[in-house]
């Protein structure tokens, strides 16, 4: 590829006349001729812009993936902490009230191996119920049938019959059973403490016994 | 299709940012104009030249967000405070003269930068170009040739500034 012409091209390209073909010649002459005219220098740097140019890709495409997938993290991650959250404040008091009516019920039914008064007691305030409430004759029947099966709604009468001071008692007296068990080991012993002692200080007491059937 | 193909996507987010100057603007021109695209899938075909309707939706769209946000688009009065002011952090490892080239197209008027974007960088025919433009082919070929012999003058005047302070060890 002689000076000239690449001078000719160059002109023309200066003019808008050159082809997109001529204008690859061009690009290539630059990229691959080491010794050029001092003259010709910018218009390498030039063409190399626009080759390097073309390289260039979309680099954000990346960042805006990673920014997503670092959003979706924390949006999960809150979500999910919101949902336990939520759970939790859904079956925290939702056991309590679980809890409540087997405690009560556990109480009724140790009312019940106490003292067998209160439900003659239930059943004597159930009718003034039913005198208040003469409007409503068909449900009383059904509710005596809770009553019998239910524990826990006797407790809500026993309640009204004030009976719990004497319940508590009785718990606090069958809690103490175990105590009462204890105090007798403890007693025995100290029973088997003073059996060791005669030991001690009758050491011939039981030989001697071997020694007379012995004998 | 071709216009489906990632390489031309690059293409877009190339003239956006010759336009925008900015990465993250581009992408996110680029990325508009992906979805616009992707909406009207169905009449893609049927045009005679998808690449040129991209292009000119990625031209349009750039000049809007030029409207809006002025203070990138500010044309300075002399080269060589453009270079002494650096050149575009997105330019990564560009050297100087190279960034010389890229302030001298940077500072050219839009319609010089589409051309020259389209013509020099990714080689279309001035055909294709006008299309793009919405201008006739002879058009095209005027705003080329004022834009490469922009690009040539300010190259030569910043050469000539150079040996004029740098006269002791010019090369």
């Amino acid at each position: 590829m002689n000076k000239k012409h690449i001078q000719d091209l160059l002109d023309k390209y200066f003019e808008g006349e050159t082809s997109l073909r001529e204008e690859k010649e061009l690009k290539r002459f630059f990229r691959r001729t080491a010794l050029l005219p001092e003259e010709w220098e910018p218009y390498r740097q030039m063409f190399t812009f626009f080759e390097t140019e073309r390289l260039r890709t979309m680099p954000v495409k990346d960042d805006i993936q990673k920014k997503k997938n670092l959003y979706w993290l924390i949006a999960t991650g809150i979500s999910l902490a919101a949902t336990v959250l939520i759970l939790l404040s859904i079956f925290i008091p939702a056991t309590k009230t679980q809890l409540q009516p087997l405690a009560s019920a556990t109480k009724t039914i140790d009312t019940f191996n106490s003292k067998k008064e209160q439900p003659q007691k239930t059943e004597s305030t159930k009718p003034a119920k039913e005198e208040s409430k003469k409007t409503i004759k068909t449900k009383p029947l059904p509710e005596k049938k809770i009553l019998s099966e239910n524990p826990s709604t006797l407790l809500a009468e026993g309640k009204k019959g004030e009976v719990q001071p004497a319940s508590i008692s009785t718990t606090i007296s069958n809690a103490l059973e175990p105590l009462d068990n204890l105090k007798a080991i403890d007693d025995a012993l100290d029973k088997l403490k003073y059996f060791a002692l005669l030991d001690k200080y009758l050491p011939n007491r039981d030989q001697s016994k071997f020694i007379k059937k012995g004998k | 299709m071709e216009i489906w193909h990632k390489s031309f996507r690059d293409k877009l987010y190339r003239l956006a940012l010759r336009l925008l100057n900015s990465s993250d603007e581009a992408s996110d021109v680029t990325q508009e104009v992906w979805t616009r695209l992707w909406q009207r899938r169905e009449e893609i075909p049927k045009l005679n030249n998808a690449e040129s309707f991209a292009f000119t939706m990625t031209r349009n769209l750039c000049l809007d967000v030029l409207k809006s946000s002025r203070m990138k688009n500010e044309r300075l009065d002399t080269l060589h405070e453009n270079t002494l002011a650096g050149p575009q952090s997105d330019c990564v490892e560009m050297n100087e003269k190279l960034a010389l080239i890229h302030q001298a197209i940077n500072n050219l008027p839009e319609q010089q930068k589409i051309v020259m974007q389209l013509r020099d960088v990714e080689g279309y025919e001035l055909s294709e170009i006008a299309h793009t433009l919405n201008l006739t082919q002879n058009n095209t070929k005027v705003i080329l040739c004022r834009a490469r012999q922009n690009v040539r003058q300010t190259i030569l005047n910043f050469e000539r500034h150079e040996q004029e302070t740098y006269s002791g060890f010019t090369r």
